[in-house]
């Protein structure tokens, strides 16, 4: 490997790994209790009909057992978790000047500030558990587009929040994780565009977990009206500590009538995090909802992005990327739920695994009774890197439905000696060869990103490589 | 008809009137002092669904006493010397070594609550057994009329090394009938053992049957497994790998009308390098039927250059029928080549088109589409006259629909 390449690598670690010294105005204590969740509710000065509804989901969060069918989660401690950490008084400026120093460099050295000025029509960054910088850029403003943290959409929007926030769409009754993070939530995004307007490029939020210890549980919604159109890029990642962090974020969709919303998600959380997220939109007729996500980080990542085809001609992609690496348990899927006619669905999932790492597909596809003229593929690829390595593929399909095209595939399988050997032949080296094979396994799915996270993406699989292979 | 339950005394008296060993007398009582403490055979759980309800099932099992008719025919083949073919219970005093080696010896009794009852209440069943390198030629057919309550029935084939047999079983009638049946198929090193089975019992009946086959080194069990009658029907066609060089084939069909209910897993585990499995199911739903269908190939450890395929395709003929499916693959080894595809959708209309443009008229072209639809699960494996005999049961089902 050259100088320059290695010099480059150290780059990319210290881009991560970097690590502030813990500070904060507001820090709760370990664990989870009604005190706690009044005073963060008291801390973002709320409304009490949000207050309830921490108070509702944290009594689901008490009666709902641990999910017993996905990877094992004895390790994480919930009990030990830091809900919420305020770092700095500043939050939500549209100035990166007006952001504290530490924190500004935190992500200078991931790029934000530069890919906004470049490719961005908003972004926002929290840190901890705020969201300390946010802005959207004046031409999109002008047109009615609301992005904003939840704190202020509340103030500013509360109808909105109020209707769509965990009621019919992610309510906290779903999941142990959805109760959790209905009782404790903080930060997040609250993105609004007005019927027609098409925002051209990319909204992104960058989520950043810079303490040890510590839980992040930020809430993404997105209402998109009739006809809008806009793509959504979440980032996120966090030094390694020895100690258990845990995310678990909601992120609501609303697509409206021939409304189209892509949510890509480049998640590469430090290998200490339990990452276990609730994802799900509805999509009235004509609409398309596209989730991208690329899991790369975590421990443990439970992720199964769900969409609702609920008007006729709604439609779903999925693409989905898994990488686990020594020690990681990337569990990932889709869920699909056709609930109207001449509605379609694409699924799409590339698993690797190596150095003993775990990957699993997991997803389910439901057709409705009456939902005619439904077509739905699914296709799972696994590679496995090495003999260590796992990887298992679940799908369940639901199907009442005769008119229907549902076909599903998977296949996996391992690097081809033949490969590794011909690109040899020619004067590469392995573990760059193995490199090359893997980045052409994905390519059908980083070719659908934007190409700054295609280019992205690829380099943080070449990261993980180059740790094992040396 | 009055149904009588089993109880500890039934199981006890139906001990002591064959006069069973010690052993096999204590396997049915510790069977049955355990079933309640042992879970309930597995069935998938999606969120806010469970895929089977097996309660009926479960009421039945234990509800329902055998009667004591002897009625599987077939028993009394020609076979070469050395090879016995013999009901189970015969063979339990006639060859109790043998018997006692192979029963438990792939399906384990402790497994569930319904193989725990099964354990208790057996007794009507085939025993096979074909010694070293005997080639058996005829396939061993036998054919059930269940005219009783409950009947328990348990099948034991045993191939020695390089030993070759087929065994066809079919099994009809039933009236409100619990028929529970497992399947044990031992397959020395080179042998091969085929097990055919067609279940075409009444659709008021039930049906929980467990088949699992083992390999020896370089050997071969194969399956095709017909499932057309019963209200409900939970099933599991299975085969553990256990040798290098191994392979298996595991075919099933199904035809559901009305309300029947059919779950149906099937799977293969590969503990052995160099071996291959091919799952390969098809099945049509008419009417308001249902099938829950769970394939799963595992590949551990110890088990490289795996090729191993599984296929399932659903031909939905009702609006109101549902497919319910989950193909898994389990992979611990990478070296394996592993693939599996699930299709479900209706009759192409081109289809019906073209065959109405050669003068078929429609419900005509249905039938010979349904009929055609199986016609891939055929003619891989040695049971010709098995598989005419599904043609014909395809066949009249689509009369009667």
């Amino acid at each position: 490997m050259s100088t320059e390449t290695k010099e480059w690598k150290e780059a990319q670690k210290e881009r991560f790994d970097h690590r502030n010294p813990e500070r904060s105005v507001h820090k709760s204590p370990e664990g989870l209790s009604e005190e706690v969740i009044r005073e963060i509710s008291e801390e973002k000065d709320e409304p009490d009909w949000m207050l309830e509804r921490r108070l509702k989901s944290f009594r689901h969060f008490k009666d709902k057992p641990m999910p017993d069918w996905g990877p094992s989660l004895h390790e994480l401690d919930i009990g030990s978790i830091v809900p919420y950490l305020k770092a700095d008084e500043t939050t939500g400026e549209d100035d990166w000047d007006d952001v504290p120093d530490d924190i500004k460099d935190t992500f200078d050295k991931l790029g934000i500030p530069e890919a906004e000025q470049e490719a961005l029509g908003g972004v926002g960054a929290q840190y901890e558990s705020e969201v300390v910088y946010q802005n959207m850029k004046d031409q999109w403003e002008e047109k009615g587009v609301v992005f904003s943290d939840i704190d202020t959409a509340i103030e500013e929007h509360e109808e909105l929040v109020k209707e769509h926030f965990m009621t019919n769409c992610v309510p906290p009754s779903d999941n142990k994780f959805a109760a959790l993070h209905g009782a404790i939530h903080s930060g997040g995004s609250f993105v609004y565009i007005p019927e027609g307007v098409t925002v051209e490029m990319p909204i992104q939020a960058y989520f950043r977990m810079n303490s040890e210890g510590m839980g992040q549980f930020e809430h993404t919604l997105i209402i998109a009206e009739d006809g809008a159109d806009v793509h959504y890029i979440e980032g996120c990642s966090a030094p390694m500590y020895s100690r258990h962090n845990v995310h678990a974020g909601c992120v609501e969709v609303f697509v409206g009538e021939d409304a189209s919303v892509q949510y890509s998600t480049v998640q590469n959380w430090s290998k200490n995090t339990f990452n276990l997220n609730t994802k799900r939109a509805k999509v009235k007729s004509g609409g398309t909802m596209d989730w991208i996500s690329g899991s790369m980080g975590s421990k443990t990542t439970m992720l199964y992005p769900s969409t609702h085809l609920e008007g006729e001609g709604a439609s779903d992609r999925h693409i989905t990327i898994g990488f686990a690496g020594e020690g990681q348990n990337i569990d990932t899927g889709a869920k699909v739920s056709h609930l109207a006619p001449n509605t379609s669905s694409t699924i799409e999932s590339k698993s690797i695994s190596m150095d003993g790492g775990r990957t699993n597909y997991r997803g389910l596809v439901r057709v409705s009774p009456g939902a005619k003229g439904v077509k739905s593929s699914v296709d799972c690829d696994a590679l496995m890197l090495d003999e260590d390595s796992i990887s298992d593929t679940m799908p369940y399909e639901e199907i009442k439905e005769s008119d229907v095209d549902m076909a599903h595939e998977a296949t996996v399988g391992s690097i081809g000696d033949e490969d590794i050997f011909y690109l040899q032949s020619r004067g590469i080296e392995e573990d760059e060869a193995m490199q090359m094979v893997v980045s052409g396994f994905i390519e059908p799915l980083t070719e659908e990103l934007p190409l700054e996270y295609a280019v992205e993406l690829n380099r943080l699989v070449e990261l993980e490589m180059e740790g094992s292979l040396g | 008809m009055s149904v009588q339950e089993i109880d500890a005394d039934f199981i006890q008296d139906l001990s002591d009137e064959r006069d069973e060993p010690d052993w096999l007398r204590q396997r049915r009582l510790k069977a049955w002092g355990s079933y309640e403490d042992l879970p309930a055979p597995n069935v998938i759980q999606t969120p806010g669904k469970r895929w089977t309800d097996l309660e009926e099932l479960d009421v039945r099992s234990r509800g329902r006493r055998t009667d004591q008719r002897k009625t599987r025919t077939g028993i009394e083949a020609d076979v070469p010397d050395g090879v016995i073919v013999a009901d189970l219970e015969d063979a339990v005093r006639d060859h109790e070594e043998l018997v006692r080696e192979s029963l438990d010896s792939v399906v384990r009794w402790d497994e569930n609550s319904l193989l725990a009852v099964h354990a208790a209440a057996w007794r009507s069943g085939l025993f096979v057994y074909v010694p070293e390198g005997v080639e058996v030629d005829e396939p061993i057919r036998t054919t059930t009329e269940v005219e009783e309550e409950a009947r328990f029935s348990t099948t034991l084939v045993v191939a020695e090394e390089n030993a070759t047999v087929t065994v066809a079983e079919s099994v009809e009638g039933g009236d409100e009938t619990y028929f529970s049946n497992v399947v044990e198929v031992v397959a020395g090193d080179g042998a091969e053992i085929n097990y055919g089975a067609l279940q075409n019992l009444s659709d008021d009946s039930y049906q929980f049957t467990s088949k699992r086959g083992s390999t020896g080194r370089d050997a071969s069990v194969n399956w095709i497994d017909g499932c057309f009658g019963t209200a409900l029907t939970k099933s599991t066609v299975s085969t553990v790998i256990e040798g290098e060089g191994s392979d298996t084939r595991n075919y099933g069909l199904f035809f559901g009308t009305g309300s029947q209910h059919f779950d149906l897993e099937t799977w293969t585990r590969h503990d052995a390098p160099n071996t291959t499995c091919d799952m390969f199911t098809r099945g049509v739903l008419d009417d308001r039927a249902v099938s829950a269908y769970e394939g799963t190939i595992n590949v551990t450890k110890p088990a490289y250059e795996v090729d191993a395929y599984q296929t399932e395709n659903v031909l939905l003929v009702s609006e109101k029928a549902e497919a319910d499916a989950s193909p898994r693959l389990e992979i611990d080894n990478h070296n394996v080549k592993c693939s599996h595809a699930a299709t479900m959708g209706r009759i192409d209309d081109e289809e019906m088109f073209y065959m109405g443009s050669r003068g078929v008229d429609e419900e005509e072209a249905r039938s010979l589409i349904i009929e055609g639809y199986f016609e891939p699960v055929f003619g891989e494996l040695p049971f010709p006259e098995l598989e005419e005999e599904f043609r014909e049961l395809i066949h009249e089902k689509m009369e009667t629909r």
